[in-house]
């Protein structure tokens, strides 16, 4: 019976554990915005990533930002910046890598324009060097 | 188990007959019968009662645990399904919401369009 106990508490473990962006304070932005009326949410699995060797992406695109929204995601992303092994900010744009694990990369970029805010999370086997080049190809 | 006489086991057995002994004292009792030292005749009452009480003794213990073991086994089940599933729904996911609600938009294409703004300079005229 213990034994049986022990396994269904790894496999409720297993459950908790699966979540994306699990331990990240952007998860908040994505809780909390993602119902508005001005904003776009996507997410995508690994199963439609697979030719960008992603394993996940989720973005939040908001049309005319408040000052407030822009304030709360730069502050979420102040936070999760912390940890970033890279940190990337040009006008307008922020990237942050954060630390590897298990082969596996962790990025969220940021963009302002001040018409649209856009918010990503992406985890997957690509490098950066990876993504930009598959994405710059696909605009051209 | 402490070594006893036979006559503390006789007068066990016979506190046995009169429901005086104890469940604690009937389990050591049902122990010393089974030992060599019962063989003497005076235990042969007290012995034929006690199989007799011990195989006629409705078996709740066994019919209460397999149910419990089968509902574990099913619930153990029922997580590895739910997990499975879990996991297929979070790999094929492609959905783009507007206000928390679904719609038919493409979300490779969405994808595409916002990582390709992620690399190039913002539109002076987006400003």
């Amino acid at each position: 019976m213990k034994r049986i106990v022990s396994i269904i508490l790894i496999l409720l473990g297993v459950c908790i554990d699966v979540h994306a962006q699990k331990g990240l304070a952007i998860q908040s932005a994505f809780d909390e915005l993602a119902v508005k009326k001005n904003v776009t949410e996507v997410v995508m699995g690994a199963g439609r990533l697979k030719k960008f060797h992603l394993s996940f992406f989720h973005s939040l695109e908001i049309k005319n930002p408040s000052a407030n929204e822009q304030q709360r995601i730069e502050a979420l992303l102040q936070t999760d910046a912390e940890q970033a092994i890279l940190h990337k900010e040009y006008a307008g744009h922020k990237l942050y890598e954060l630390p590897e694990r298990k082969g596996m990369h962790y990025y969220i970029f940021y963009r302002c324009s001040g018409q649209s805010l856009t918010l990503i999370y992406i985890e997957g086997k690509a490098n950066l060097k990876q993504i930009e080049s598959q994405f710059l190809k696909r605009e051209k | 188990m402490k070594q006893h006489d036979l006559s503390y086991w006789e007068a066990m057995a016979e506190r046995y007959f009169l429901a005086e002994t104890t469940e604690k004292e009937e389990a050591q009792l049902r122990k010393f019968l089974c030992s060599s030292e019962a063989q003497d005749s005076r235990f042969d009452e007290i012995k034929a009662t006690m199989s007799y009480l011990q195989v006629s003794r409705p078996k709740r213990n066994v019919s209460v645990r397999l149910p419990l073991k089968a509902i574990a086994v099913a619930a153990c089940l029922f997580i590895a399904m739910f997990l499975g599933w879990y996991q297929y729904q979070q790999y094929n996911i492609s959905s783009v919401r507007i206000a928390g609600e679904d719609t038919e938009t493409d979300a490779s294409v969405v994808m595409q369009k916002q990582m390709a703004e992620m690399f190039n300079p913002i539109d002076p005229n987006d400003r």
